[in-house]
Formats: C-alpha cells, sequence, structure tokens
C-alpha cells in the first residue's frame, strides 16, 4: 500500500513538475523564419473570368449630356468671356483660383486646344470610369488624373465628382469623405474646356453650402 | 501610438500582442469561476494537461478551473507550433458528445449542462436554451457574442500595412473588441498557410498576385473580404545606370524576403513585364546594404518608403527607376506616381515618377460564407463601418482617407460585410445601375476598357449624374 501510495506521490510530483516547467517556459513569438515559400517559383495563369453579364446599352436620356464636346475655341473664348463678365452666383463660386483659371479666356482656348484626347487618354478614362462603377474612388482618381492633365474634359468633370460630397453620397460610398475644393477646382477646369454640366456641379456645390 | 515608423511600428504592434484569455459569454450561462492569465500560453497548456492527468475529482466538462483559460489562437515555440486551439477547445470529441447529450435533453425536457466550452458549443447551447424556453418550433437564437480575440496579420516589410494594422487594432480596441497585430508575411503562398492553420483572424494583403497564383481563387473563397483599402505603389530603386526595368533581365534584383508581399507583387509585374531578372530573396535591411555594395543591382518595396530607405541615396548613387503605365497592366494595377514627400532621398524636389499601385484588401482568414468562422467578423464589420470615422483622425494613416468601405472588388466578400451593406443600402436607382452594369461588361471584354469605350461609360456616367439635379 505504501509502495503504492509512493509511487503516485512520485508521479503526482513529476506531473506538477512537468506543469511548472511549461509554465514558465519563456514564451516566444512565432518565427518569421519558419514560414518557408509553398511556391517557389509560382506558375502564372490567367485567372477563370466570371461569368459575363448581359451587355445593356444605355437607355436614351431625356437630359442633355456631353460625352465628347466638340472643341470651338472661339465659342469657348466666348463663353469663358461672358463667364468673366457674368456676375458670380454667389461668394463661394468667386475663390480665387479656381475662378481665375475658369475666366482666364487665353488659358481657357490653349486648354481647348488640347482637349481632343488620344486613344492613350481615353482609355485612361475609360479605366477610371469602369473602377469609379466599382466603387474604388481612390483608383478612379489614379487613372482619371493623368487623362485630365492630358487635356480630357470627361476626365475633369468625372475626377470632380469623384471628391463631391453629393456624387459620393448618392453612389453609396462608405467612410469616403467628400472635398468640395477639389471638385470644385476640376469642375472649373472642365467647364474651361466647355463642359456646360460643369456648371450645375458649381451651382449644386454653392446650393449645398460647400 | 500613431507613427509613421516602421520600427516604431514593429515594435508597437509586438506591444499590442496581449495573451489570448478569451472565453465564451452565452446569455444564461452561469459565471464561471474567477480566471487568471498566466504568463504563457504554454503553460496554461501544461498545467491543463497536468490537472487532466491529476486522478482527483476535478471534472473538466462541469466549470473550467481556477487559473485556466482558454485559447482561441495557436501558441508557437521556437517557431515551431506547440499548441492548436487550446486545452479545452481540444476537447472537440467530447464537445460533441456533450452537445449531442444536450440536444437530447433538451428533445426530451431533461436540464442540460450550462457548460460551454467554444463558440460553436455557445451558439448550440444559446439555441438549447431559446428551445427551452420558447419551444423546439421556435425560431433560433442569435449567434452568441464571442469575446473573441483577433488577430490581424500585416506584412513585416510594408510600413503602410503595419501602419494601418496597428491603428486599426487599436480602433477595435476602442470598440470594445480584443484584437491586436502580428507581423507577418503577405504572399498568397503565406495567405493559403493562414487559412489552412487557423494563424490569424485577418490579414492585410496585396491583391495583385492572387490572381496569378495558381491556388488564388481557392484562398480568395476561404479569405473573403472584409474591406477593400487603397492602392499601394511599388517601387523599383536602382542605381542610376539602370534606366528602365528592362535593364534588369538577368541582373541580380532582391524581391525581399521570401513570401513577402513584395516580391510576390515583383514575380507578378515583372513576369508581366517579360522581364527576367536573377531573384535575390533576402530582408530589406541586407537588400540595402547589398544594393550600396553593389552586389544588387535594384530592390522592389512596397508601401512607399520605410526608415530603412532613409539613408540610401543621400550620395545621388540611387534613384525609383520609372514604370510607365502600359495597358497590359489592368487586371490588378493602377497607375501611380512617387514624389519627394515618398522617397525624399531618392527623387528630387520637383520630380515625378511614374510606377505602380498594387490594390489592397483586408480579409478574414478561413471566413468562407458557409464556414462556422463566418459569424465571428460581425462585431469588427460593425466596428470597423459604424466607427470609420477614428480611423481618418488627422495623425493617422492618410490611406485610410482613400477606402470606400462599400466598394466591390474582384473577390468575394466576407459574409457580415454583405449583411451589412444589405442592411444599410439605400434604394437602388436604375441609372446608377445600369452605369454599373455597362462598366461591368466592358471591364469582362477582351482585354478590359477600350478608347472607344470611354464615350459610352462617360454618357451612362452623366445620366445617372444628372438624375435628381
Amino acid at each position: 500500500m505504501s509502495l503504492i501510495l509512493k509511487t503516485g506521490s512520485g508521479l503526482f510530483a513529476g506531473i506538477v513538475a512537468g506543469g511548472l516547467g511549461f509554465a514558465f517556459w519563456p514564451h516566444v513569438e512565432p518565427s518569421l523564419v519558419a514560414m518557408r515559400p509553398a511556391v517557389e517559383k509560382p506558375v502564372f495563369v490567367t485567372a477563370a473570368a466570371p461569368a459575363q453579364p448581359t451587355a445593356t446599352t444605355p437607355a436614351p436620356s431625356p437630359i442633355v449630356t456631353q460625352a465628347q464636346p466638340v472643341p470651338d475655341p472661339t465659342a469657348v473664348s466666348k463663353l469663358a468671356a461672358a463667364l468673366a463678365s457674368t456676375p458670380a452666383p454667389s461668394p463661394a463660386a468667386t475663390k480665387p483660383v479656381v475662378v481665375a483659371k475658369a475666366n482666364d479666356p487665353a488659358k481657357a482656348a490653349d486648354a481647348a486646344k488640347t482637349s481632343a484626347p488620344s486613344e492613350a487618354t481615353s482609355k485612361l478614362c475609360a479605366e477610371g470610369l469602369v473602377a469609379l462603377a466599382s466603387g474604388d474612388i481612390s483608383g478612379a482618381r489614379a487613372f482619371l488624373e493623368p487623362a485630365a492633365e492630358a487635356g480630357d474634359g470627361r476626365a475633369l468633370m468625372v475626377l470632380g465628382d469623384t471628391y463631391d460630397p453629393s456624387t459620393l453620397t448618392r453612389m453609396g460610398a462608405v467612410g469616403l469623405r467628400g472635398d468640395a475644393a477639389r471638385a470644385r477646382d476640376y469642375y472649373a477646369r472642365a467647364l474651361a474646356l466647355g463642359f456646360v454640366a460643369a456648371r450645375q456641379r458649381l451651382a449644386a456645390l454653392d446650393t449645398q453650402g460647400n | 501610438m500613431m507613427t509613421t515608423h516602421f520600427a516604431d511600428n514593429f515594435r508597437l504592434m509586438n506591444m499590442c500582442v496581449t495573451r489570448p484569455a478569451g472565453r465564451a459569454e452565452v446569455k444564461g450561462a452561469p459565471a464561471r469561476l474567477p480566471q487568471r492569465k498566466l504568463r504563457s500560453g504554454v503553460g496554461a497548456a501544461a498545467c491543463a494537461a497536468a490537472l487532466a492527468l491529476w486522478p482527483g475529482p476535478v471534472t473538466a466538462a462541469e466549470q473550467a478551473p481556477a487559473g485556466m483559460v482558454s485559447y482561441d489562437h495557436p501558441v508557437f515555440h521556437n517557431g515551431h507550433r506547440v499548441l492548436w486551439h487550446g486545452s479545452w477547445r481540444a476537447k472537440k470529441a467530447g464537445a460533441s458528445e456533450k452537445s449531442t447529450k444536450d440536444s437530447q435533453d433538451a428533445a426530451t425536457g431533461a436540464p442540460a449542462s450550462n457548460e460551454t466550452a467554444n463558440p460553436q458549443d455557445a451558439n448550440s447551447k444559446s439555441q438549447n436554451d431559446t428551445g427551452k424556453q420558447t419551444g423546439a418550433a421556435t425560431k433560433p437564437a442569435p449567434p452568441a457574442i464571442v469575446n473573441h480575440e483577433f488577430v490581424l496579420l500585416a506584412d513585416s516589410e510594408d510600413p503602410n500595412a503595419t501602419q494601418m494594422a496597428v491603428e486599426l487594432v487599436n480602433a477595435l480596441k476602442s470598440s470594445g473588441l480584443k484584437a491586436h497585430a502580428w507581423a507577418w508575411r503577405a504572399s498568397p503562398a503565406a495567405l493559403a498557410k493562414a487559412v489552412t492553420s487557423d494563424a490569424g483572424d485577418m490579414a492585410i494583403v496585396a491583391m495583385d498576385a492572387f490572381a496569378a497564383d495558381p491556388n488564388g481563387a481557392e484562398t480568395e473563397a476561404r479569405a473573403p473580404i472584409l474591406a477593400r483599402l487603397a492602392d499601394e505603389p511599388l517601387a523599383v530603386v536602382a542605381a542610376k545606370s539602370v534606366a528602365s526595368v528592362g535593364d534588369l533581365n538577368g541582373r541580380p534584383v532582391s524581391f525581399g524576403m521570401a513570401d513577402g508581399s513584395a516580391g510576390a507583387s515583383a514575380q507578378t509585374f515583372f513576369a508581366k513585364l517579360g522581364v527576367q531578372p536573377k531573384v535575390v530573396r533576402e530582408p530589406l535591411t541586407a537588400s540595402l546594404a547589398d544594393l550600396a555594395a553593389g552586389k544588387l543591382d535594384a530592390i522592389v518595396v512596397a508601401g512607399g518608403g520605410s526608415k530603412a530607405l532613409s539613408n540610401l541615396g543621400k550620395g545621388g548613387k540611387f534613384h525609383i527607376v520609372s514604370i510607365p503605365w502600359a495597358t497590359n497592366w489592368r487586371f490588378g494595377y493602377a497607375p501611380a506616381r512617387l514624389t519627394a514627400k515618398d522617397f525624399p532621398n531618392l527623387i528630387g524636389a520637383d520630380e515625378k515618377v511614374e510606377t505602380l499601385a498594387t490594390p489592397m484588401a483586408l480579409v478574414a482568414v478561413d471566413a468562407a460564407p458557409e464556414g462556422a468562422r463566418a459569424t465571428r467578423y460581425a462585431p469588427v464589420v460593425s466596428a470597423l463601418y459604424e466607427k470609420f470615422d477614428a480611423l481618418l483622425a488627422p495623425n493617422g494613416d492618410p490611406k485610410w482617407r482613400e477606402v470606400n468601405l462599400a466598394a466591390n472588388a474582384n473577390w468575394p466578400r466576407a459574409r457580415a460585410v454583405q449583411d451589412w451593406i444589405a442592411h444599410n443600402s439605400g434604394q437602388s436607382n436604375p441609372a446608377l445601375e445600369n452605369f454599373r452594369s455597362i462598366a461591368h461588361t466592358v471591364a469582362q471584354a477582351g482585354a478590359g476598357p477600350e478608347a472607344r469605350d470611354a464615350d459610352t461609360l462617360y454618357q451612362s456616367f452623366m445620366q445617372w449624374r444628372g438624375d435628381g439635379q
């Protein structure tokens, strides 16, 4: 009996000692070295394309839109001159930097000369619009900015929308904040290129107090 | 706690690490004995093993012994996984038997045990309780809120990702959740390992390399998106004698550490360029030393500049190699520009360098919509989506200000995100849906959007945007 008790207590003491030893074993963070590449030479394959939806043709719109206005330097100059002589609708619309760009007839005419987009610019614009449609606003800006710099007025308009708080809200953006000042800047530059829809956007920004 | 310093990030991430002490909390379950965190997860496991062998009157099925904690995460020792799911969750067989017995008890009206060992048990127990109170025909109770500690994995060589991980962990903590960040590697292979080994709950990954990975689609399905993050620029740092990426053909280029995010992206875009450098895998610090010593011709870095790069290029020997945007870059990349703000030592004050940006995402690890873990992420999504403004603080990472949480990606969405968006999105607008439908069709066609598509897309966008004005 005593032998059993001795054996039992010895076994218990051993287990407890072992447990305590493990208990105070210093913890080491997972070693990054242990992570080995599973694929040393990855094979590049084309990702399977998801099922394509049926192509949809846009319904005729009652609203007049300007897809790609034909730049007429004379008309743009007249427009710019008219803008220069037209009283500002509100104090907000007379923000110095933006209005200077929009109201300078020489600059407007120069910009109009460069507003015929090249194929590469149009492709960037299309990429930006595709990104925008998926809600990837910052990705859309990355495509649209170089297109806008190349003189694509469509890109300027859409860039304005990517910063317009009203557009972002209506698109259902979550977390992303607008920037009315930047939206205003892009709209004004688009307006200078003859994209008259930008005037509505600017007026809406004024109405909303942005 | 906020800093842009990579080394500080790494330190902060380690500071954020606390020993997991999650336990299930189920309404109606009796309070457990006071619990005490042990110093080491291994210690807890060892004590559990010792007590399990002790032939005394303690029955673990009744209640957790004092001083014991359950472990929801793997525990590593010297790089080896020594404990998988912890002492209590490891009793799967017993738990299943008990769950079956509880179900039988509920069906026969017999009292069920109140012990809950893991989230799955918690849910089944909660449903059993509801069944007892309102009858078996009533609708099941909502999933129990589990006091789980979330592990967020971020690539240790990506300063943007590590910074965002630290800030996200802090935001989750401020919402009452338990979370910590771990330095990790973010390649597709590393994420696949994380998915199969339960090494974490969330991860920040670069999405571009998954399209080229043979198992990418499978990994994406098991690691659905919680949030699409802002694109991150890639930079090829080289001696000024290297004028273009094509010059690096056959020359030694460091892709960073094995299984790293930058390396996976570099593999992908070098392959798309048709350039085959002699790939070297080593840490960033070693790469920089080798570049300075002339042993390497270039290195690829992700996530903008880091402190490790701040001492490089002061002598004017190095620069960022320009990668002009090309039409075949789509399906994973966007154009980006780097300035002196990103790399003050490598880019002139008025200079802009064209490069590529790779899309980033926050994904839920092993959370396929039909899986048991999918429900775990509801509190994370709630905290992230409803208190996102906390991440937009002026001293936070500016990348958060480019995030639209509702953005779609060519990647499955986590169930908790689907639920949140379905619950919070407004009425759909036919014109907006039309614009999206056209964009989707164009994006999926052949080589993607062409120049001729710009007008169609613009018209449909303006048609929608004109609505309501």
